[in-house]
């Protein structure tokens, strides 16, 4: 053993014997037992404690980074906004879906399909606006009750500091701002998809109104599983990975995180370009409606080709997010 | 927080007579002075009489007791703002303490040394080497394998070493000098 080690040895008997405290309970137990209360001084040292952790987080609120508001900020401006987009979906596809159960309803002929999508995209774009602001006051009265004092003084030593409470209020959100946003886009994307066909075709005007879409066009009859089929796997996909993300560990998230997901969705959407341009041909240059293992294909290949990639970007996005939070 | 009913401060009670001066003196140990040990003691004694009922077995209490200890000590250091502030007041300490080297004992050296280490680093330096716990019941205590505990103390011991050697300048053996260097 050499000098400098038997040096750190005797210092650490040193510390041993400096710091050796006498076997004497009685004193303790008399304070347990008489109050329940441990500290020595009661109440002051406690206020004590109270004032200083109160103190320290004042300025650690002072300091807290930008990055840490932003990111809760914005997740809740994407939850809102999903949130509003699930919605916006689902009242399109009911009133859309109406007439394949004979469901007629009066409707407003000047409402077409088009323009209420507009009116959703227009609806998702200031639910953003509005969750912005909603997360700036969830996050000013998160931060702003962490500094304030309250009848508990034990809470208010035990109570997380600002940092700590956005950072709970970010994970709390990050489930919500990946789920809804990718429920809401597999909703929301058949229909713009299928109004983008129709105006390749030609269609317009009374053809869109909402209550002759289905029926008059007969297309969204008629593929109604197939599309049914394809949203419902894709608000299923939403929901898991957003459960995953809540988890923080889960192999579907990493797995759809990776670039390889995106190269698969990048083959799967090129086989999908074949398949749908010989289906178009068929339909629109010899008459032949594309066949039902066409139809399965273009359903389930929509969803790798389109909703895949959006899924990816997400979660790079959330990636970053976290790598963020990570260096705070 | 609910007040303990006197039923589990009694039982705490009768648990702690028997290892209140090793768990008191072990709070002084892991902290950077007496009275900040005596804060931290009494930290962990509150909230252990918090959560006293999930205490199933009587005879593990030492170990229990330890490890809510060493986690109250942990959270401490957990804070960004805590881990700054401290790294501040480690450097201050250090600054001049070449020149009062001689003024201090060596239990205020190995305090100093202790205070640059990482905080779950000087835990097992802490509890192996000055408290004399065994790898096996410092690995109960901070709930990680036996692995785990050796290569903090190797880090620790390994980074002690430095401390000494570049900020108290205590003549190393040419082969530790060397490992210092590296």
């Amino acid at each position: 053993m050499s000098s400098i080690d038997e040096l750190i040895r005797d210092d650490a008997a040193a510390l041993a014997r400096k710091t050796t405290v006498a076997d004497d309970f009685a004193p303790q137990r008399e304070r347990l037992l008489g109050s329940g209360e441990p500290y020595r001084d009661s109440q002051v040292g406690l206020q004590h404690r109270r004032e200083a952790s109160l103190e320290e987080r004042r300025v650690e609120l002072a300091l807290l980074p930008l990055t840490l508001q932003r990111l809760f900020i914005h997740r809740t401006g994407r939850a809102v906004a999903g949130g509003v987009a699930v919605l916006g979906g689902v009242a399109l596809w009911a009133v859309v879906a109406l007439p394949v159960f004979d469901l007629y309803i009066v409707m407003d002929p000047r409402i077409t399909i088009d323009l209420a999508l507009a009116g959703a995209v227009a609806g998702v774009l200031a639910g953003y606006l509005a969750g912005i602001v909603l997360g700036e006051r969830l996050l000013e009265r998160a931060v702003r009750a962490s500094i304030t004092p309250t009848w508990d003084a034990l809470a208010d030593v035990h109570r997380d500091g600002p940092a700590a409470e956005a950072r709970r209020l970010a994970g709390r959100v990050d489930g919500l701002a990946v789920g809804l946003p990718l429920v809401g886009l597999a909703l929301l994307a058949p229909l713009l998809v299928f109004v983008s066909v129709l105006y390749l075709d030609g269609v317009r005007s009374a053809y869109m109104n909402l209550l002759y879409f289905n029926d008059a066009q007969g297309l969204l009859a008629r593929n109604l599983v197939y599309i049914a089929v394809a949203v419902a796997f894709a608000v299923t996909l939403s929901i898991a990975v957003a459960r995953g993300c809540v988890r923080e560990e889960s192999r579907l998230v990493a797995v759809l995180a990776h670039w390889g997901a995106l190269m698969m969705a990048a083959l799967v959407g090129s086989l999908i370009v074949v398949v749908g341009g010989r289906a178009f041909f068929d339909l629109y240059v010899n008459g032949i409606a594309p066949s039902v293992a066409a139809r399965w294909s273009l359903a389930v290949g929509g969803v790798a080709a389109l909703f895949l990639p959006c899924v990816w970007a997400v979660l790079v996005l959330r990636r970053r997010e976290l790598r963020l939070l990570d260096a705070q | 927080m609910a007040s303990p009913s006197p039923r589990e401060v009694q039982r705490l009670c009768r648990l702690l007579e028997p290892v209140y001066g090793e768990v008191r003196s072990l709070a002084r140990r892991l902290a950077r002075s007496d009275p900040e040990g005596d804060d931290l003691f009494h930290q962990a004694l509150e909230r252990s009489l918090a959560k006293i009922g999930e205490l199933r077995d009587d005879g593990a209490f030492r170990v229990w007791f330890f490890r809510v200890l060493t986690s109250v000590q942990r959270n401490r250091h957990r804070s960004w703002l805590g881990r700054w502030v401290d790294s501040l007041r480690a450097e201050s300490l250090t600054a001049d303490a070449r020149e009062e080297l001689d003024a201090h004992a060596g239990a205020d050296r190995m305090r100093r040394a202790l205070a640059l280490l990482p905080a779950e680093q000087a835990q097992a330096v802490v509890l192996c080497d000055v408290h004399g716990l065994s790898v096996e019941e410092c690995a109960r205590v901070l709930g990680i394998g036996a692995a785990g505990i050796k290569s903090r103390l190797v880090r620790g011991r390994k980074r002690l070493r430095q401390i000494y050697v570049q900020r108290f300048g205590v003549a190393a053996t040419r082969r530790q000098a060397a490992e210092v260097r590296s």
